[in-house]
């Protein structure tokens, strides 16, 4: 090789190497100014606050109130009142609560994979085909045999199979006492197992977010794994708990059916989807506590973070105004204008979400660099 | 005001003439044809950095900042909402998909190499389209109304052409965007270096601006089916050959879609390429450039 081709091949070589340090991989979740500074120490503390302040603390709740139904069923006899039923909903009422805000904001399967489908071992709405959860139930009660065995389907051992034991088709309590004592308290019994199961994934998940460290340590994950769960828990807010009962999707356009809703059976829905949306107010909202909307914010994402926190406050007011359940605001005749409208109100915070991802890709860049080619 | 006039594009690593791909273009060009100092004489002569062809490019170049920056930007479609559109569409028409989850290192490769690739590919066919649509080709003559080649000539493209090209890279890019979204979420990323695609950056540096020069630089055959070699550009810039190799950076969408030419099919050729248009001697007018376009038969 000539001394000149040697020369200018060192002088590439040079230059190329002084690319390094520039070099910059822009890769990030939710916001993607929060990952250039996850080695931030200062900066970590909202993630830390927001895994102990929400995340634990949901998890924390769902098993505690899991433990409060265990024990009311435990001092079950063949006494059974109807108020002891009553409070065996509301007991429901707090777990299915709790649940949800577990559930809008789960991202315990980004960071450990043998915990990906704990909440399909808990949650069977819009799982499987054709699941008839209530005539599984139906067959178990009908049986004489054990238990455990008769529930052979996980299906039978969800959230959903104790909304249906605790409410049956929403029926009054007086015929619930009936079906309860019948056949010596099958039904008690049955939901002794469910809840069984129940506090056995809760206290996975609780577990997990109470020792994990991965959380805080990898911000960047934890921003997109945020992010995700944040969109896909509005897009199954707006289209499979809302969309799909008032006929605004594809499959059942123009078919209104509340009994789609996710709660139809203990008429719980519109309560449910306060809970998601409270959880997305925990994570993004302003708060006494550090959250990743606090985060978000004070690393460059403020306008953003701000336009997202004014539509949660929007749909929370909204659904506020709402006076009866869900179920009674959507007939297959008919749904309320307020329905459509709380519909479009998440289409809007879902589309927030997916803007805050795709303005951190910086895609604009090349815009007009038109090729002249 | 340094933004206006383009000079801006300098010291940016996302366009095509950053001082550093203009300098490894150089050293290449140094390092290949060392020996043959006439082909370097001539690229760096009076006559083709002089000329009005390119007198044309660099004034065209200064203008341009102007009108992209006043008049194109408000009217392109941002790749954002493109890519927010697209992403909400597929979602509901096919409904919600479980994300697929992959390591990101895989994730971030993936994306970057298909932004790339299917730019690729889109750029290929809208200017396969430029050509063999009359109506584009009128507008798309400005570029190929250049006699002498220079790094610069890559900027002399009508506004109606900047216009379509970054309409095209909003919908490349969004659907690109748009569906790794769908499938795989939030982790999504580009691995840039200097702010641009880290392939782009590549194959800017191995000497993309000699593809607008006359510094014949040709790859091996085998190498030019997959990547196109400045030679196969400056060649699509002749009169002769100018329905040929219309990709920009691979090479594989010409044979995929039977338009390659390769460097060797031409060794024939002895004489200098002649560059520019066949049914007229171009003007070199500013004023030409950008109106000509729009009435049938003057002369640009």
């Amino acid at each position: 090789m000539t001394p000149i081709k040697t020369t200018t091949l060192f002088i590439l070589f040079l230059l190329l190497a002084g690319c390094s340090e520039d070099n910059n991989y822009d890769g990030t979740g939710l916001i993607g100014q929060v990952a250039s500074i996850s080695s931030s120490t200062t900066t970590v503390d909202p993630i830390v606050s927001l895994q102990s302040f929400v995340f634990t603390a949901n998890a924390e709740a769902l098993v505690e109130n899991i433990q409060t139904m265990q024990k009311r069923v435990e001092s079950i006899d063949t006494s059974l009142s109807e108020r002891e039923i009553l409070k065996l909903q509301v007991d429901f009422e707090a777990i299915a609560t709790a649940w949800k805000s577990v559930e809008a904001s789960y991202i315990v399967g980004d960071f450990e994979s043998s915990l990906i489908d704990t909440p399909r071992y808990i949650d069977y709405f819009h799982e499987g085909k054709a699941l008839d959860v209530a005539a599984d139930i139906d067959k178990v009660l009908n049986q004489t045999g054990d238990i455990q065995v008769a529930l052979n389907k996980n299906s039978s051992k969800g959230i959903n199979a104790l909304e249906y034991l605790a409410f049956g088709y929403y029926e009054p309590l007086s015929t619930l006492k009936i079906k309860m004592k019948t056949n010596n308290l099958r039904r008690i019994e049955v939901i002794k197992a469910v809840l069984k199961n129940l506090k056995t994934q809760a206290t996975l998940i609780f577990t997990f977010y109470k020792n994990d460290t991965k959380i805080k340590s990898d911000v960047q994950k934890t921003s997109s794994a945020i992010v995700n769960v944040l969109a896909d828990s509005a897009y199954k807010l707006r289209e499979w708990r809302i969309g799909e009962a008032a006929g605004f999707v594809f499959k059942y356009k123009d078919s209104p059916n509340p009994s789609r809703l996710e709660y139809y059976y203990s008429r719980l829905s519109l309560e449910m989807i306060k809970a998601v949306i409270e959880t997305h107010e925990e994570v993004m909202g302003e708060q006494s506590y550090g959250n990743f909307g606090s985060f978000a914010s004070s690393n460059g994402a403020k306008a953003i973070v701000t336009k997202i926190r004014n539509q949660i406050n929007l749909i929370q007011a909204t659904l506020d105004t709402f006076s009866t359940p869900l179920e009674g605001k959507i007939t297959t005749t008919s749904v309320d204008p307020k329905v459509t409208e709380i519909y479009e109100m998440i289409r809007v915070l879902q589309s927030l979400y997916y803007d805050s991802l795709i303005q951190s890709l910086n895609l604009t860049a090349e815009i007009i660099e038109a090729d002249g080619d | 005001m340094f933004d206006l006039f383009g000079l801006d594009y300098f010291v940016d690593g996302s366009k095509r003439i950053f001082w550093l791909y203009l300098v490894s273009a150089l050293m290449i060009a140094l390092l290949f044809f060392w020996k043959q100092r006439a082909i370097l004489k001539m690229q760096f002569s009076k006559e083709v950095l002089w000329h009005p062809s390119a007198r044309l490019d660099y004034l065209y170049f200064g203008v341009m900042g102007i009108v992209k920056t006043l008049l194109l930007l408000p009217l392109l479609v941002g790749v954002n909402e493109v890519a927010l559109w697209m992403v909400m569409a597929i979602q509901e028409v096919f409904g919600y998909v479980e994300r697929i989850r992959v390591d990101r290192i895989w994730l971030i490769t993936g994306y970057t190499t298909m932004l790339f690739v299917f730019n690729d590919l889109t750029r290929y066919w809208l200017h396969r389209w430029m050509h063999t649509s009359s109506l584009l080709w009128r507008f798309h003559r400005v570029h190929h109304s250049a006699e002498v080649l220079n790094p610069m000539t890559f900027y002399r493209v009508h506004p109606i052409e900047n216009l379509l090209f970054g309409f095209r890279y909003a919908l490349t890019t969004g659907a690109i965007t748009a569906l790794f979204i769908y499938f795989f979420g939030a982790g999504i990323g580009v691995v840039e270096i200097f702010g641009a695609n880290m392939i782009v950056f590549i194959f800017m540096l191995i000497g993309a601006n000699l593809r607008h020069s006359h510094i014949p630089l040709h790859y091996p055959k085998r190498i030019e089916k997959w990547l196109i070699s400045p030679y196969q550009h400056q060649l699509h810039h002749t009169t002769r050959y100018s329905r040929y190799n219309y990709g920009s950076t691979l090479a594989v969408w010409d044979w995929w879609f039977g338009s390659l030419l390769y460097s060797k099919d031409l060794t024939y050729i002895d004489e200098p390429l002649r560059f520019g248009l066949l049914d007229e001697q171009p003007t070199h007018s500013l004023v030409g450039a950008f109106f000509n376009p729009f009435y049938k038969g003057i002369k640009l």
